[in-house]
């Protein structure tokens, strides 16, 4: 793609010349100005489903003058010259506070999202709680990142409005989770709950257990086996790599360079 | 193995040539055909695809044509369009739901009857409109969704020879 | 059929169809669509071709099986041509008389005639009919006219001549500064110009470039797509050819919802004639340019109306809407440029071409060209599809075309745009219809439903259906219309049951302004406006069940309850006889009473008495 000449844009009262295509998050990182996210990640494709990182632009018209538009930080690519972005507005703060009680009635019990809530002045909330062991926001992220980073796709989406979920087809044990655990890690209400127990890992949301390997030096977990062999197809790496846990694995290698001298 | 019939899933998927982006379509044959969508025919069509079986979930669940359980013989869709409603199409479904003893989107459980409720018919102008296995009935009350039911269940089914939607 | 294979050779097919036409020849033509189907029409069909048969008439009597005439509510309908008389409610026992006595001795059937209601006046002219006198039927009209399975009555009435002038005749850009001039906007709801589409689609870069037809008519209340789709789908595709070609695309796609199997049987013939005419494929008309149509089925969820769910669901996927932009001018089906519009948007192309820029937008208001279909439904006497020029105003609308409200009740509000619109009140009544004029008053144009409700509508009812429909259709990607919507509907439908608190209206207006301001798709972004309008113009009524705990209209169940008038109530029984709770008692021909305790409001007792002794309370 051609470089065209930077944007010259207003970001909370500050000028500043952006490159063209850059996010409002992005830019806004750059300049060290806050702006909540919950459904963002860097490494993963936008998806603007959890809104609080709606901030309000003003789009220069063709005639002149501005229209008003409230649009979401992490996916609103910058393009016009011009454009004035307020993220702390009285419109702005008004709209994140509402979706933050919203999310506080979904779910009481997340401390991520009680101290979100907590920064904009919201304590409790006015709407009735329907399930209060509820810890699931459905920003997608867990599913995203089955998808796009680990390549399984082992959990999606099911159902629609309130009675949305992420699932494993049927709600049954997947046969192609293999028990990563990227899920667990992009989750930022803490959703998704791994246990390890006799000899197995096991995420409970996705009713799944995978056998650990054992290093065979020293008898500590390596991880699940099919990680390990899923890695393994995927990267060409020596066959034993695996057997050993990472700390024996180095020792081996210390062993190996003071035999060989090298 | 297929309790249903794999021929009749590999059928379809010819006709659609193997098509990802036809999966809609696939389901809808498919659901037609058993009238919902049997578990095995969804793993066979996700191996046969190579679509991840989580999407194929995912899609089953999304839209309201498709079912994970069976449906009844003779589908029962009552209009819950603003029209209908307006006109008091609510009372319709709630006849339904007394005298069948399902609430909406259930089947009875001798799977011979199922009831919906539709967000709209686009049959408007006769509301309130009930439409029994494809044949519609316009300016319904519930005293003739009454008579209907009792029609359809003496054997008649489809309900055919129920000519009372002119008034 | 031979392929067509240049566009000489078209026009003199329709000279000779036009020839062959012999004008005064007896037609009768009777509606086959959805309604009139509903009402028995294809009994009709079955009797006339009987009748006809038995007295050995084939030769001088033509059946015409055509498509949806709007007057639904009349149907079935049966217009005899070239006279024009109009039928109505026509049974099969009435084959015999029509032939007998219209047919072969010119007769006039009292009892078949139209009455209109508020003069008792006969009407035995269809163009006399007041239904249609006022109504402007530019786009619709020939719906009446023409089998929409026979390609060739689509011919005779100058089809597919725009499609051929235009690649014969016009550069693409000429074709685009022609639909830019004629001012035309879309008619699925948003009412963006037409033309201004077209164009960034064709400047968009990447190939493929895809054409899509959104037949995925949603609205509650509205199926005039439905009606073109069923009675005219060659002016469709013919409307999208021509889209085609000014945008520089080979491919195109009609996304029907799946409540409609008679439009995609229809669409799959015309598609199928227009393919063996050399009208659609490759080579059009021998003037190189190709284009195919492909159908999509929907497989029921709303939100597939939104263009970027819709371009999903045809990729085999969830209908889960995504951010734009990018719009799907610049990435669209299968990441490619894209044009969506709706089905009545296609049909009015055509015409425009046909008729000019100039012709076309002198009809209409000054932002607002050309006509609209409404389909008028609801308390409304003549209910069904009508075609009017922009700017007519409600009044015209719901008195003159519509007939005014049945049984002498009071009109309330109108309902319009569906879900994404709102309720225009009384005040309104002279407010004239266009895209504009309807946003002002917090409603919208949307698909075209119009309906009607009178005193006996509760606007909180009303509310807390659309709150209903919308929570039920919300994907759930969003956290403001996923959350937001559900709690205004658990609030509405507190209010409704007497639960209602006095922080409840400024609560709900609170959410509707945050899920306005960041839901991710125009069904949130809009989803509050019925909410937003009912309490803007009949607050009293919301105050009422809050407050009183009363619902004025009688309407909302936990707040009333149905009662026996002594005066009136002859003691038939019949009511006794059908109540499903057993709530109701007394003794033959004496007076009967409720026992409120078991009484569940189903209302059967009130369908039932004949003495309108049962009354709401």
């Amino acid at each position: 793609m051609l470089r065209s000449d930077p944007l010259k844009i207003t970001i909370d009262g500050i000028e500043t010349e952006v490159e063209k295509e850059t996010t409002i998050l992005q830019l806004a990182k750059k300049l060290g100005i806050e702006i909540p996210t919950l459904c963002h990640h860097d490494a993963i494709s936008t998806y603007g489903a959890c809104r609080v990182c709606t901030v309000e632009v003003g789009i220069p018209r063709s005639g002149g003058g501005k229209r008003t538009r409230m649009v979401t930080a992490c996916n609103y690519p910058i393009r016009d010259n011009g454009l004035n972005i307020n993220t702390k507005s009285e419109r702005v703060l008004a709209v994140r506070k509402m979706i933050l009680e919203l999310l506080l009635a979904r779910c009481p019990g997340v401390k991520r999202i009680q101290d979100m809530a907590k920064e904009y002045e919201i304590t409790e909330s006015r709407f009735p709680i329907e399930n209060p062991e509820e810890e699931c926001i459905l920003c997608g992220l867990c599913t995203r990142v089955c998808q796009e980073i680990i390549g399984k796709s082992a959990i999606s989406l099911v159902g629609r409005g309130f009675e949305r979920k992420v699932l494993t087809p049927f709600d049954e044990p997947s046969e192609d989770c293999i028990a990563c655990g990227a899920c667990a890690y992009v989750c930022p209400t803490g959703a998704i709950k791994i246990v390890q127990e006799d000899g197995k890992l096991t995420i409970k949301n996705w009713k799944t257990s995978r056998e650990l390997a054992k290093c065979l030096e020293c008898g500590e977990y390596v991880g699940s086996e099919a990680v390990l062999q899923y890695i393994k197809e995927r990267v060409s790496l020596p066959e034993d790599i695996f057997k050993l846990c990472e700390k024996c694995r180095r020792k081996k290698l210390q062993k190996e360079l003071i035999t060989t001298g090298k | 193995m297929l309790r249903s019939d794999p021929i009749k899933v590999k059928e379809i998927l010819k006709h659609y040539k193997y098509e990802q982006s036809s999966l809609i379509h696939i389901l809808q044959d498919i659901q037609v055909e058993y009238r919902y969508l049997p578990k095995e025919t969804m793993l066979f069509v996700a191996r046969e695809l190579k679509i991840p079986l989580s999407r194929i979930y995912s899609v089953a669940n999304f839209y309201n044509a498709f079912s994970l359980k069976p449906k009844g013989k003779h589908l029962i869709s009552v209009c819950l369009g603003t029209a209908c409603h307006v006109r008091g199409g609510k009372r319709i479904a709630e006849e339904v739901e007394r005298t069948l003893n399902v609430k909406s989107g259930e089947t009875t459980p001798d799977l011979e009857f199922t009831l919906e409720t539709v967000n709209c018919l686009g049959a408007c102008a006769l509301g309130p409109v009930v439409v029994v296995d494809g044949h519609y009935y316009g300016q319904m009350t519930s005293l003739k969704m009454k008579k209907l039911l009792s029609s359809s269940k003496g054997g008649r089914g489809n309900g055919k020879n129920e000519k009372d939607n002119k008034s | 059929m031979k392929k067509i294979t240049n566009p000489e050779n078209l026009e003199i097919l329709r000279n000779s169809l036009i020839k062959q036409e012999n004008p005064s020849m007896t037609c009768i033509s009777v509606c086959l669509g959805t309604g009139c189907q509903a009402s028995g029409s294809k009994d009709i069909i079955e009797s006339l071709k009987q009748e006809i048969e038995k007295q050995k008439l084939s030769e001088k009597i033509k059946i015409k099986s055509t498509g949806c005439h709007g007057f639904c509510e009349r149907g079935p309908i049966v217009v005899i041509r070239p006279r024009g008389i109009f039928y109505q409610k026509v049974k099969p026992e009435d084959i015999a008389e029509i032939i007998n006595r219209t047919i072969l001795k010119g007769e006039i059937i009292d009892s078949l005639l139209y009455v209109e209601p508020s003069t008792g006046k006969k009407v035995i002219y269809e163009h006399e009919v007041p239904f249609y006198k006022k109504q402007n039927r530019i786009i619709f009209g020939s719906n009446g006219s023409i089998d929409p399975t026979n390609i060739e009555d689509y011919i005779r009435i100058e089809g597919y001549s725009a499609l051929s002038r235009t690649i014969l005749k016009m550069s693409p850009e000429e074709i685009i500064e022609e639909v830019k001039r004629s001012g035309l906007r879309g008619r699925g709801g948003g009412g963006f110009p037409t033309g201004v589409k077209w164009e960034s689609c064709r400047n968009a870069h990447g190939e493929p470039k895809y054409i899509l037809c959104n037949a995925d008519e949603g609205d509650p209340g509205a199926f005039m797509d439905r009606s073109l789709l069923e009675g005219n789908p060659h002016s469709i595709l013919e409307g999208m050819i021509i889209g085609a070609y000014a945008i520089g695309s080979n491919e195109g796609y009609i996304y029907v919802r799946m409540e409609y199997p008679l439009a995609v049987e229809r669409l799959k013939i015309a598609i199928a004639q227009a393919e063996e005419y050399g009208l659609l494929g490759k080579n059009i008309l021998g003037l190189g340019f190709d284009f195919t149509i492909k159908i999509n089925r929907g497989a029921g969820a709303f939100v597939c109306g939104e263009e970027t769910a819709l371009i999903l669901s045809i990729e085999g996927k969830r209908g889960d809407p995504r951010q734009r932009p990018p719009y799907p001018a610049q990435k669209g089906l299968f990441g490619k440029p894209t044009n969506i519009n709706n089905v009545e948007t296609w049909a009015n192309v055509p015409l425009i071409i046909n008729r000019g820029a100039e012709w076309y937008s002198k009809i209409g208001t000054a932002e607002s060209k050309g006509t609209k279909i409404f389909s008028l439904v609801g308390k409304i006497n003549n209910t069904g599809l009508i075609e009017v020029p922009m700017g007519m105003t409600l009044r015209e609308i719901i008195y003159d075309i519509g007939g005014g409200i049945p049984g002498g009740k009071k009109f309330k509000a109108v309902q319009t745009g569906g879900p994404s619109g709102g309720c225009i009140p009384e005040e309104f009544i002279d407010l004239p219809v266009d895209y504009d004029e309807l946003t002002k008053v917090g409603s919208m144009m949307g698909s075209g439903g119009m309906i009607v409700m009178d005193e006996n509508t509760c606007m909180v009812d009303i509310a807390k259906y659309f709150l209903t429909f919308l929570a039920d259709e919300s994907c759930g990607k969003c956290v403001p219309c996923r959350e937001g919507v559900f709690r205004m509907l658990e609030i509405v439908t507190d209010i409704t049951e007497g639960k209602g608190k006095e922080e409840d209206i400024p609560l709900l207006e609170e959410l509707s302004k945050t899920i306005v301001d960041t839901s991710l798709c125009a069904l949130g972004g809009t989803a509050p406006n019925p909410v937003i309008s009912t309490i803007k113009y009949f607050r009293s009524e919301y105050e009422a069940h809050i407050k009183e705990k009363r619902c004025p209209a009688g309407v909302c169940k936990a707040l009333i309850c149905y009662e026996i008038l002594a005066d009136k109530c002859t003691g038939c029984g019949a009511c006794l006889k059908v109540c499903p709770q057993e709530a109701i008692s007394g003794e033959k021909k004496k007076v009967h009473t409720i026992t409120q305790e078991k009484c569940i409001k189903c209302g059967i007792c009130m369908d039932t008495c004949r003495f309108e002794a049962i009354e709401v309370k």
